[in-house]
């Protein structure tokens, strides 16, 4: 399942309204942009955890998971795994 | 226990008489004072290869870095602590401000050393004492642009660090949390204190610094007794779940913002024994009053300003220039002057921020807070806000006028406003509004890259509405502040 959409969708409507999804580049360093601050990071954590069912406490997450829609879409899939792993 | 009339001298005693004692929790090890030392001598030779002058430490909080500050001490070196995620270019700026000759990365200095504790004949001597000379330069939080270098002299850290431990017991067998980044006034008081003192420091890592749950584990593994934070990190651990009590902690100290008075009465239920404290102060001055709130269930809204620490002076100058003095006088401006005041800000001439006392009864200098205070009928002092376009935001300030400056430094802007709203859980949020270039095709990503090179994180706008029509403006031309202000609340 193609995650990218749905991050880029979430971040836009709740931190960046002005920005349109189809801009926002998965690649593009939230942190150059000013998406990306402290609050930003402790409300994504949440959403993560209830959109996709998994348990960040699990993994090790650092503020540099959240550089890109990329790199948040391959935190949510080591989460996964972590899931897995763990069932 | 503190013989001693100065941190790096208090420190090196300590490392003498307590090597064992522990000095710092880091990533679930802790580290004792000699361990420590082992990193500050490794450091020390860094700092001794720099050329002469004042230095830069650059980076995060690690022990390393606590190490290099601590050699640049012993050293008697000044040295500059910027943001850690600082841009470049505003580095360079910072570097240039403060006279820097040598930038220094405490992630340089080899980290597994802490085991071997070297022998005390391999020790450089310590600088001769000097209370005059600058050691920590730290810089203004929010303002944009280039931030103000603020430097503090050792006197001015050593009366600090003591009273800090007058107040609080930092001492041996104490435990204090550290929440804020290295470069914040704060750590005065929970590293520096502490390290002067022989008590141990918990840091927390700036990557774990918003999960509540881990926070949570790091004060009650660790059986903190002081913790000092800004109102978000009381938010973040009221977030982790009720039932949560964090029993070993005794001061709560809240400072940096107003906290909500409902999390304020939440916190005994987390802290059953602590008791609970506002701190008031800036970088500049340090802090100035000390508030012990008697009844967080139920504290006077708004919370006094409390008691000078010792040896500050305060006054209250009103619009006309008057002192008021007597209760029930009114709002003024906030005039400080403490024993733990920085000399004026280098690199930038602000002459009216430092100023002789306006009462005239003393010799001393007294800094314009920009602090609106109400003196009370009985006397008491309360925050009613700022004077200017200053918020704090994420408890650092922000300047609502230099974010428009640069929003206006975009080709493409023709008119620009950032308004501060009013906001439960980051004290305000930004909302910006800009007019752009007819046929500009200018998009909110756009102008959010320009911004995010030139301005800290807490002044991004959290709102960024870009219009092709003029900003509605007052009868005498100028933009009408208040009718944005209206419309962004209802939209929001």
């Amino acid at each position: 399942m193609d995650r990218i959409p749905a991050i880029t969708r979430y971040l836009v409507d709740a931190f960046a309204p002005d920005i349109s999804a189809a801009e926002l580049s998965p690649d593009e360093d939230l942190l150059e942009n000013g998406v990306l601050n402290s609050i930003v990071l402790i409300k994504t954590l949440p959403w993560i955890e209830s959109t996709y069912a998994v348990d960040l406490d699990l993994i090790e997450v650092t503020p540099a998971d959240f550089r890109t829609v990329k790199d948040i879409d391959a935190l949510i899939q080591r989460a996964l795994d972590a899931r897995r792993n763990a069932a | 226990m503190v013989s001693s009339s100065h941190l790096a001298a208090a420190f090196r005693e300590l490392v003498r008489e307590r090597p064992e004692s522990p000095a710092l929790v880091w990533r679930g090890r802790e580290m004792s004072y000699a361990g420590l030392q082992a990193l500050v001598l490794a450091a020390r030779a860094a700092v001794d290869r720099a050329s002469a002058g004042p230095l830069c430490v650059v980076g995060e909080k690690s022990p390393q870095a606590v190490a290099m500050i601590l050699a640049c001490l012993d050293a008697g070196r000044s040295f500059l602590i910027p943001p850690p995620s600082i841009a470049p270019a505003a580095l360079d700026g910072l570097v240039a401000r403060a006279g820097c000759v040598d930038v220094l990365d405490p992630r340089d200095i080899v980290s597994d050393s802490a085991a071997a504790v070297p022998a005390p004949a391999g020790h450089p001597a310590p600088a001769p004492y000097d209370p005059e000379r600058i050691s920590f330069m730290l810089t203004t939080s929010g303002s944009t642009g280039l931030p103000k270098v603020v430097p503090l002299t050792t006197g001015a850290v050593d009366r600090f660090t003591g009273w800090v431990h007058e107040r609080f017991d930092v001492g041996p067998g104490r435990t204090v949390l550290n929440y804020a980044p290295l470069n914040f006034d704060v750590c005065l008081l929970d590293i520096w204190a502490t390290l002067r003192s022989g008590g141990r420091v918990v840091l927390v890592d700036p990557d774990q610094s918003t999960r509540a749950s881990a926070l949570v584990d790091l004060i009650a593994s660790n059986g903190v007794h002081i913790i000092q934070a800004v109102p978000m990190l009381y938010e973040l651990l009221l977030q982790a779940g009720p039932g949560i009590r964090l029993e070993s902690v005794e001061h709560v100290l809240i400072t940096g913002d107003t906290i909500r008075p409902a999390s304020l009465a939440q916190l005994p239920g987390l802290f059953p024994n602590a008791r609970f404290y506002n701190l008031y102060g800036c970088t500049e001055t340090n802090d100035s009053f000390l508030y012990e709130i008697p009844s967080p269930a139920k504290p006077p809204i708004p919370l006094p300003l409390g008691s000078l620490l010792p040896g500050v002076r305060a006054r209250l100058v009103g619009e006309d220039g008057t002192v008021l003095t007597d209760p029930g006088a009114g709002v003024g401006e906030l005039y400080v002057s403490t024993p733990f005041q920085t000399s004026g800000y280098l690199g930038a001439d602000l002459p009216e921020k430092f100023v002789p006392d306006p009462l005239g009864l003393d010799q001393r200098i007294y800094f314009r807070s920009g602090d609106l205070v109400r003196r009370d009928t009985i006397g008491r002092l309360t925050l009613v806000g700022r004077n200017d376009f200053q918020v704090k935001i994420r408890g650092q300030r922000v300047n609502t006028r230099d974010v428009e400056q640069v929003l206006l430094e975009h080709e493409h802007v023709l008119e620009a406003v950032a308004i501060a709203l009013p906001d439960e859980q980051t004290g305000h949020r930004l909302h910006a509004v800009v007019r752009r270039r007819p046929g500009s095709r200018l998009s909110g990503l756009q102008l959010r890259r320009h911004c995010a090179g030139q301005l800290p994180a807490a002044a991004m706008p959290a709102r960024l509405r870009i219009t092709d029509e003029p900003l509605p403006a007052t009868a005498t031309g100028k933009i009408d502040r208040n009718l944005i202000r209206n419309a962004e609340l209802k939209e929001s």
